[in-house]
């Protein structure tokens, strides 16, 4: 009972980065329809850019907070750069372009990080009330988990009131659903393209920034990342942020769970799930209708 | 693909006309053997070290290639093709010390590539568009992370020491015997995917790649002709990884990682996806600047994503596509100086 415990906030820890930067991947791609394969580099970047600005140094929380905002802001400026220079001259080319110019510019994010930052590895200190553990009952759970659950549920509060309830997020949703249409009635799309971007790539910043305490941060580290958030994404459907939410949880809880229980399968639980999904609901969890048949 | 233009001229055309056309149809049938008998030749004057680069640069070619038959055939992407030619890889490797026929590994190897690509066309079957895009990438990470899970397959230090044996009494650890037995595997394969590429499948794939619905609507089992070419490509595949790792005399796991899928398919762009040898092309000027000019610098993927998106950007039918691109422009400049002022 214990072990289950702490394995499900484990789990629910893990969910939370991924969940970050899936729900700015998918958000991305429902509006702009670029998959962006180098969300993966934003978020190793975001982690890198935290670190150098940590510099080792444990933190109070507000600073703590503030310094993963200013991770987030440095790559959504990336982002924005990356659409002005590069997607904003591929609308209309179809997906497969847009697709080759995100693996473009992954190449280029992964050369230019190891020429910034090297290929040394990082480790961030967690911030000084989150050092220790807590305990639940009798179960020690690390402190920092816990927090970066609760700043898990902030986003997607925050995430759910933009896209929801403001006036911004009713154009997001107009473009996504028909950018001719949302132009013709005054949605001045390129600007919501660019603000969608970047969202979408401060989120994975600020992913990379919490999750840097929880790994170390390395060459490489997008690699890993990336397949867990395409995972994530395809089982809850492109464009969909709720499917992208449930999968994420799912995908941390199932891999906390067989590191627990069964940890030879730990590595495979993810693609055994995508698998089945693929099989039974190919368009993914959260998405009506029949596969998306867009090329 | 070019698409031969039928035959439309009906009226009699004059001799000599008729010759240079019977010339130009004859090249295309021949092109095949006539470039790689070309390049042979070429290559067997080369220094043994420059003959080994050139037989890199065929493999690659070879793998490049058939990652076409999903990039240019199908039209759509795969970021996972590494995966079957690391099973080619590390099939070779495996059988290391059985010291069989070399040319009996290569087609073996060749039917377990195809037979990882029909497993993945299994999983992927009612998967379109982009979701079978990322599930490319996704299972070509499985096999890599399989590399270390699998005690045998021994994950980052690979398996050193596969010789490629000797064939009809020639040893082919020396690069001249390798170049020419490399270029004849290479050279049936692509005559082999040539003859495809104008069957009447060939045609099939083509109209089912410009324009699905329509190629639905006329009949044609569009889902079964994606299985088919992504088999196709599993087996070719397959053979170039049979043929790398005999050259290279290792298996590593760096083959099947997902930034290796990525280049072939860079490979394919840069050369050209829209021409047949275009893959070719491409394998050749990737590998030069891989191991010549990015030698030895570990940002190289910086230059290398840059000009990938250059290519993108303002290139698309990459270097192949260079020659229609000139004419082109020379035929718009001439007509801009007589016309409008």
């Amino acid at each position: 009972m214990n072990q289950l415990l702490s394995a499900v906030i484990n789990g629910v820890a893990t969910g939370v980065p991924l969940f970050l930067v899936a729900s700015g991947f998918t958000l991305i791609y429902g509006v702009m329809g670029v998959l962006n394969f180098a969300h993966g580099a934003f978020f190793m970047f975001g982690a890198y850019c935290f670190a150098v600005m940590l510099a080792g140094q444990a933190l109070s929380l507000p600073l703590f907070l503030l310094y993963a905002l200013g991770a987030a802001a440095v790559i959504a400026v990336l982002g924005v750069l990356s659409e002005r220079l590069v997607f904003a001259r591929l609308y209309n080319s179809g997906h497969m372009i847009n697709l080759l110019a995100a693996y473009a510019l992954m190449l280029m994010l992964i050369g230019l990080s190891i020429l910034i930052f090297g290929t040394t590895t990082y480790h961030v200190p967690r911030p000084s009330p989150f050092r220790g553990a807590v305990h639940i009952g009798t179960v020690p759970v690390p402190a920092y988990n816990l927090f970066v659950i609760a700043a898990g549920l902030v986003v997607a509060a925050g995430l759910w009131f933009l896209l929801n309830k403001s006036g911004l997020g009713m154009k997001i949703r107009a473009v996504a659903h028909d950018r001719t249409t949302a132009r013709a009635l005054g949605v001045r799309a390129p600007l919501v393209g660019m603000g969608v971007f970047a969202l979408g790539c401060a989120l994975a910043g600020l992913a990379g920034a919490l999750d840097s305490p929880m790994i170390s941060v390395a060459q490489g580290m997008d690699a890993t990342f990336a397949i867990q958030f395409f995972v994530v994404v395809i089982i809850g459907g492109l464009g969909s942020t709720w499917g992208a939410l449930f999968a994420s949880l799912l995908v941390g809880l199932m891999e906390s769970l067989l590191v627990y229980y069964a940890p030879a399968w730990s590595q495979y639980g993810m693609y055994i799930l995508v698998v089945f999904v693929l099989l039974l609901r190919p368009q993914g969890l959260f998405v009506r209708g029949p596969a998306i048949t867009h090329s | 693909m070019s698409i031969d233009s039928l035959e439309t001229e009906t009226a009699p055309a004059p001799a000599r006309r008729d010759r240079v056309a019977w010339l130009a149809r004859s090249g295309e049938r021949f092109d095949v053997p006539v470039v790689l008998l070309l390049a042979g030749l070429v290559v067997a004057f080369f220094p043994t070290n420059l003959q080994f680069l050139a037989t890199t640069m065929l493999i690659y070619g070879l793998l490049a290639m058939s990652a076409n038959l999903i990039v240019g055939w199908l039209g759509t992407m795969t970021f996972g093709h590494a995966a079957f030619f690391g099973a080619g890889i590390y099939f070779v490797a495996l059988m290391k010390d059985f010291h069989l026929n070399p040319l009996l590994l290569v087609v073996s190897a060749g039917l377990v590539g195809a037979l990882f690509a029909a497993f993945f066309c299994v999983v992927t079957l009612r998967l379109s568009g982009i979701a079978f895009v990322m599930m490319t990438m996704v299972f070509g990470q499985v096999l890599y992370l399989l590399l270390f899970t699998i005690k045998a397959l021994h994950g980052d230090d690979g398996i050193p020491g596969v010789l490629p044996g000797s064939l009809f009494g020639f040893n082919l650890l020396l690069p001249k015997y390798f170049w020419w037995y490399a270029l004849a595997v290479v050279g049936v394969c692509l005559f082999v995917m040539r003859l495809i590429n104008r069957s009447t499948f060939g045609y099939a794939v083509l109209a089912s790649r410009d324009d699905p619905v329509r190629a639905a609507a006329l009949g044609l089992p569009t889902r079964s002709i994606r299985t088919r070419v992504v088999v196709l490509a599993g087996f070719f595949a397959g053979v170039a990884g049979a043929l790398f790792v005999q050259q290279q005399g290792i298996a590593s796991s760096d083959t099947l990682y997902w930034l290796n899928s990525g280049n072939i398919v860079l490979m394919c762009l840069v050369g050209g996806r829209g021409h047949f040898f275009g893959p070719m092309v491409g394998a050749v000027v990737f590998v030069w600047l891989n191991t010549q000019l990015f030698q030895g610098i570990n940002y190289a993927n910086l230059f290398i994503g840059l000009i990938f998106l250059v290519i993108v950007l303002a290139w698309p039918d990459g270097l192949s596509g260079l020659p229609g691109k000139t004419r082109g422009l020379i035929r718009r400049l001439r007509a801009g100086k007589g016309g409008r002022p």
